[in-house]
């Protein structure tokens, strides 16, 4: 009886803080009765509006991508040609999926649903992780950008990528040897779209007729939207919050020494969720008063692992999975970037 | 039961998707876009809208067959659960962005990211300074030393000699290597003008062949706009002149300025726009040795239509020429 009404107040609650996100988003006069024009709140609702749909739009085309492509994936792309392609020798395979990262400049939020499509129908689940960490940071995309922001700086860009490919690989064998099993949270089989086989529920199979493919592409396609789609918005939320709210100025002053200035930039880079083709313009900000060392952290950690794409990567593997990966990757990098700033930096 | 389900799903999806599309094409039409997105990544926002489109129609296709089959299930992972509070919790963090970007003005940035984000008034420090700078220029030894042959000459080679004293001493105010060799010729092309325009192109590039050279450009008159915003440690006749610089979109905004000094600045209001006419001066600030701009003038303007500045693309040549053809 209890957990019944607690269960309805909930949802009571939540339905009242809806009804006036709704009340405010068709009437916002409304919201000038509480935030009058040049205070502070009003400047911060503007703030946060205007970054949460600048993400949101700016996230749409990769999503887009990254769907349209797992959904082909899906339907034309068959286990056999993902077992052909994939070299099986892991000296071969971290490469390889070095190259697939050069070859697709996907953001993150298009990354993680093809990664799943491609482990579901056979590929190393270490290849696929490579893939992800990999991906965002050596494309010809962000490399570009790099160079645009850190033009005078070019031991930045060369720091990036080597950092990005030294942590790739490391993680990359450490997976090959010590996680064998599947960790993909659903481990329904997925068909091929040749799949003929008799099926033991009566039903009608969408896909079991050739000419209904594109169909089939388009549900996946929208269904892959809504999936991934949550955890962008959730993600873009809070980023949008954090840089509203959150006075960078305060921040700086906590991570000026050799160590935390690293942790900072982590942490940092961790709650920011930037894009990758983005995040050196922002690093750039920081040139002059964080240690090279700090911002190549920044540039690599970030795209490998930050809120949103934990969000996502929950999503699609078990949680201890994601837990392992995070802090494979905390520690990869940490060490990495401290060794560059000695030897290189 | 199940499939009733199903088409309500598909049907509020193809809701939110054209709901996202028509916002896409709104802000298109009302050329808002650019208060949110980079000139460079429009055209792919605009793609994707297209995309948006095609997968809510097909929504809609889905909902109507959904409805007329008794049942559908499609063998993937990507049943929508049946709790009503997880489905108002997903479909809302939708709706949010969409309520905000239809029901909400579209406004500038400008002060209130800018203190939280913190003005950059040291652009240069994405460079490593190439040489040491020097404060006076000296006139090359070997023009002194040219001999004298004849008169015609001698009047020739002086000419030549004129011309060659002042691309030397530009060489010694801007030495450059190769990875600035092209803030060092922008850099050039600026100071030989009498008075220049700190313009919306190539505006992070200008400010920051500034910073580089700093001392090059002592004394050197120019005209710069933008919007008016101070830190809480400036005096009362500093403030900045500012821009906010973006990359892909308003998410990596970074303000970009120069500080300006005028005895009448306690009449600027924070985000009034201005269109100041001042002289280089340099000045400290917080420890670094930054610009600063002796305003001579200044005059109120509207909020540029074009507020946003944008990175040039690796492409200083290209802006140079841009520059030469004016």
């Amino acid at each position: 009886m209890r957990t019944l009404l607690y269960r309805q107040g909930v949802n009571i609650l939540f339905f009242i803080l809806f009804f006036f996100i709704l009340l405010f988003a068709l009437f916002p006069d409304l919201i000038v009765i509480f935030l009058i024009e040049n205070t502070p709140s009003y400047q911060s609702f503007i703030t946060f509006k205007t970054i949460l749909l600048g993400i949101v739009l700016e996230t749409f085309p990769f999503l887009m991508l990254g769907i349209f492509v797992s959904s082909l994936m899906q339907q034309f792309v068959s286990e056999s040609v993902i077992r052909k392609f994939t070299p099986k020798n892991p000296l071969l395979g971290i490469p390889f999926a070095c190259m697939l990262g050069f070859l697709f400049p996907v953001c993150e939020c298009g990354l993680i649903p093809i990664v799943k499509r491609l482990i579901n129908k056979g590929m190393p689940l270490y290849i696929g992780i490579v893939f992800i960490l990999v991906g965002p940071i050596i494309n010809p995309v962000v490399i570009a950008a790099t160079y645009t922001a850190f033009r005078g700086k070019p031991e930045l860009i060369f720091s990036r990528i080597g950092l990005a490919l030294f942590v790739g690989t490391i993680i990359g064998i450490i997976i090959y040897k010590f996680f064998k099993g599947n960790p993909l949270k659903e481990h329904k089989l997925v068909h091929d779209s040749n799949h003929t086989a008799i099926h033991t529920h009566a039903h009608t199979h969408i896909h079991q007729a050739k000419d209904n493919n594109f169909l089939t592409i388009m549900d996946h396609a929208g269904k892959e939207f809504f999936d991934m789609g949550k955890y962008v918005m959730i993600g873009s939320i809070l980023t949008a919050a954090i840089q509203t709210f959150l006075p960078r100025g305060s921040l700086v002053e906590i991570g000026q020494g050799e160590i935390s200035s690293h942790v900072f930039m982590i942490v940092f880079a961790y709650i920011l969720s930037i894009c990758s083709t983005s995040d050196a313009f922002v690093a750039s900000s920081f040139a002059g008063t964080f240690s090279a060392g700090s911002i190549v952290t920044f540039l690599v950690f970030g795209p490998m692992l930050d809120f949103k794409s934990t969000l996502m990567l929950l999503s699609v593997f078990k949680y201890k999975f994601v837990l392992a990966l995070s802090a494979l990757i905390l520690v990869t990098v940490l060490f990495g970037a401290i060794m560059l700033d000695y030897l290189y930096l | 039961m199940d499939n009733r389900r199903q088409t309500i799903h598909y049907i509020i999806r193809a809701l939110l998707l054209g709901g996202f599309t028509y916002l896409i094409v709104k802000l298109v039409q009302d050329d808002r876009l650019h208060y949110y997105i980079a000139p460079r990544t429009e055209n792919y926002v605009k793609l994707a809208a297209f995309g948006l489109f095609a997968i809510a129609v097909f929504q809609i296709y889905l909902a109507l067959k959904s409805y007329e089959e008794k049942r559908m299930n499609c063998g993937c992972d990507h049943t929508p659960t049946p709790s009503l509070f997880k489905n108002i919790l997903t479909y809302g963090l939708f709706v949010l962005p969409l309520g905000l970007g239809f029901f909400t003005q579209d406004t500038l940035l400008g002060s209130g990211i800018t203190s939280m984000k913190g003005i950059n008034l040291n652009s240069s420090t994405t460079m490593n300074q190439s040489q040491p700078l020097i404060t006076n220029p000296i006139v090359d030894e070997d023009v002194t030393q040219q001999p004298v042959v004849i008169e015609s000459e001698t009047k020739e080679s002086e000419a030549n000699s004129a011309t060659e004293v002042t691309v030397k001493e530009l060489d010694k105010l801007f030495p450059s290597d190769k990875y600035t060799k092209d803030y060092a010729k922008l850099g050039m092309m600026l100071f030989q003008q009498e008075q220049f325009i700190v313009s919306e192109m190539g505006f992070i590039e200008i400010i920051t062949t500034m910073d580089l050279y700093r001392e090059a450009f002592i004394g050197k008159r120019l005209e710069m706009s933008g919007y008016v915003y101070r830190e809480d440690d400036m005096n009362t006749n500093q403030f900045v002149v500012s821009r906010l610089a973006m990359n892909c979109c308003s998410a990596d905004m970074e303000p970009y300025g120069l500080l300006a000094n005028s005895p009448e600045a306690k009449e600027l209001h924070n985000d009034t726009w201005v269109t100041v006419v001042a002289t280089v001066a340099l000045t400290e600030y917080n420890g670094m040795e930054i610009m600063e701009l002796q305003v001579e003038s200044y005059e109120l303007i509207p909020p540029s239509a074009t507020p946003y500045v944008y990175p040039d693309y690796g492409n200083i040549e290209l802006l140079l020429e841009e520059f030469e053809k004016k």
